[in-house]
């Protein structure tokens, strides 16, 4: 990379453990504060923790590039179920607006106050890595002054709960992990910049790789991997992740710490 | 002569709607104003969403120079949603269901394993900006040389689920779509795949005339759920990074291939772009009356008709739009003789706020 894109913070949480706030780095955001919790009032908290002290005009700029697997999937059955009910005369209007993978990116684009490119992608177990590594060549390309990168999911009741933990029946999930929340749900984010963008705050670490490529062009169904490993990445400080996301595409992270 | 840089040529490109088999006919049929009969209430009916995709990649196929090497990016909003919408009926009911539907990735997974694509893969969802979305990603993946070229598949089908979903919203017209008339009452669906081909451009290597991509932009109106911005601030801003991509002023733009749905907020929310940016009153037109607002296709099929205006000089009328209520803009109501056309504007605007912009110049050879 020409020029480095830096890390100068993360969060991470993941509803199924205990506690559901994984990790922070560069920031102070420790727990989870509301009472009752949708996974996107999870995502604006987490967000707006990672962006404490941005300045206004940064944040105004900045864009945001999230990965998600599931995407809509778990408010497109909410959205199901109400065209399903009272014989289909009353869908939700309020649960259709949210029948999109994007709709979680553009909430947090309204409680952050983000006007910059947004975009969400998927590519199976490499959609997060793959949110990282796009949003690192914006950001390496001055496309973006700053990014939020990572990669947010909302986990089903129910039969799809299975993707979450590949292998593992839904029945098992519920039975050893409490709930801690209104929604299932692990969102990973981190804000990266160049080297400079954040005045006096030091970054925490510099990504020296991120790259796509292609590979073999199948592979079962997966759940998105690389946000597990994407919080090991953060959490270690420096490292590398190389995932096979089993769509095409290989995605490589690098970090060093500074 | 645009910065080599950032110039992407549109190779070639395809489309296939339920009621057109490509884009020579959609553009015979957009000059002509010859709309298929049908109206909101019978929505065109949908395709399976992989023959829609296929239809639309096998015309491009051929110009593919590495096909293990190339990259593909997907553009959708829902996917294949008759599958997942099947999936979701099985599991309201009960059935014992051990898997999940075809997701995003995994449609994708089956379009690249198929056509034999093997570079970077990957689908991008940003409403209905999704198109342009895929476009502006593979433009910015060739710029950055990560590939050397990258094909764009953009579909979306009409199901139950959407048409439901749109008719909560009351956002569906009651009789067809009429983009900036007076009388305009919602937009209609329709189902659509489009495909093309991008490449950096390189002024010595064809022949022809191309028509190149020479800048992009995209925002976000950090504002509401799904009413766009009235002030329309996200979509000037997205504009004007295109502008600034390409280097140029508002001036140099001469047509305008605008989102037009034909609901009341977004085409007052365009009408105030243009009003505010261009004082020079570029040509502005649409095809949503034609096939209907085909959602995360919208933005690369119309793109590759706005292609056809600037190889033709035509810019054909606004369809659907009767009776303007914007006479201050030059909204196209019926065609006038061919001009040249040296850059074209083509917009997007989607759910949640998202805005996206294009300019599309014709490149001469050396």
């Amino acid at each position: 990379m020409n020029t480095p894109v830096c890390l100068y913070a993360w969060v991470s949480l993941d509803t199924d453990r205990i506690p559901p706030v994984l990790g922070c780095g560069g920031g102070t955001w420790q727990s989870i504060e509301r009472p009752t919790t949708k996974a996107s009032n999870l995502a604006c908290d987490a967000a707006q923790a990672l962006m404490a002290g941005v300045t206004p005009t940064l944040r105004d700029n900045s864009g945001l590039f999230i990965g998600s697997t599931t995407g809509s999937l778990h408010d497109d059955l909410e959205f199901d179920n109400s065209r399903a009910a009272d014989g289909g005369q009353y869908p939700s209007p309020n649960a259709f607006r949210r029948t999109l993978p994007s709709t979680l990116a553009t909430e947090l684009t309204m409680d952050l106050g983000l006007h910059g490119p947004v975009v969400v992608y998927a590519a199976g177990a490499a959609s997060a890595a793959v949110a990282c590594v796009r949003g690192a060549e914006y950001v390496r390309r001055g496309m973006v002054p700053m990014a939020i990168v990572g990669g947010m999911e909302i986990w089903t009741d129910g039969p799809p709960a299975g993707l979450a933990e590949p292998g593992v029946p839904a029945e098992a999930i519920a039975s050893t992990q409490r709930r801690a929340t209104d929604e299932r749900c692990q969102i990973v984010l981190a804000l990266i910049g160049p080297a400079d963008s954040r005045g006096d705050q030091r970054p925490i670490g510099k990504f020296t790789q991120a790259r796509l490529g292609g590979s073999d062009i199948h592979a079962p169904r997966q759940a998105d991997r690389s946000l597990g490993l994407l919080v090991d990445l953060l959490a270690a400080g420096q490292g590398q992740m190389v995932v096979d996301g089993a769509v095409g595409i290989k995605a490589w992270l690098e970090l060093q710490r500074l | 002569m645009p910065n080599p840089d950032h110039a992407m040529e549109i190779v070639t490109g395809s489309a296939v709607t339920p009621e057109f088999s490509s884009i020579h006919a959609l553009w015979t049929a957009w000059q002509t104003g010859c709309r298929p009969e049908w109206k909101a209430t019978d929505t065109p009916a949908s395709m399976d969403w992989h023959h829609l995709v296929a239809e639309a990649l096998r015309p491009i196929l051929s110009q593919v120079r590495d096909a293990p090497r190339c990259g593909v990016i997907l553009a959708t909003t829902k996917g294949n949603i008759a599958e997942i919408e099947a999936w979701m009926a099985a599991v309201r009911q009960g059935r014992n269901v051990d898997r999940l539907p075809e997701l995003m990735s995994e449609s994708l997974n089956i379009v690249a394993r198929r056509f034999g694509l093997g570079g970077p893969c990957y689908g991008v969802s940003t409403a209905c900006t999704s198109g342009l979305t895929a476009l502006i990603e593979a433009g910015e993946l060739v710029a950055s040389s990560v590939v050397a070229e990258a094909v764009v598949v953009a579909a979306d089908t009409i199901t139950g689920f959407t048409r439901d979903g749109f008719k909560s919203l009351k956002a569906l017209a009651k009789t067809n779509c009429h983009p900036f008339d007076k009388n305009r009452d919602g937009l209609v669906l329709g189902s659509a795949a489009a495909a093309c081909l991008l490449r950096r451009f390189d002024p010595g290597s064809r022949p022809e005339r191309t028509v190149s991509l020479v800048g992009w932009g995209m925002s976000a109106d950090a504002m509401h759920r799904t009413a766009p911005d009235r002030a329309a601030g996200g979509l000037i801003r997205a504009i004007r990074s295109a502008l600034s991509m390409a280097g140029l002023g508002p001036e140099a733009i001469d047509a305008v291939v605008l989102h037009g749905t034909g609901t009341r907020y977004n085409d007052e929310m365009e009408a105030t772009a243009m009003r505010t940016l261009f004082s020079h009153r570029p040509a502005l037109s649409g095809i949503k009356g034609l096939i209907g607002h085909t959602l995360g296709a919208a933005g690369l099929i119309e793109t590759l008709l706005a292609g056809q205006c600037l190889t033709t000089g035509m810019v054909p009328p606004m369809v659907g739009l009767q009776q303007t209520e914007y006479p201050d803009l030059n909204l196209v109501i019926q065609s006038g003789p061919a001009r040249p056309i040296k850059y074209l504007l083509k917009t997007a605007s989607g759910f949640g706020g998202l805005n996206a912009a294009v300019i599309l110049s014709q490149t001469e050879p050396e």
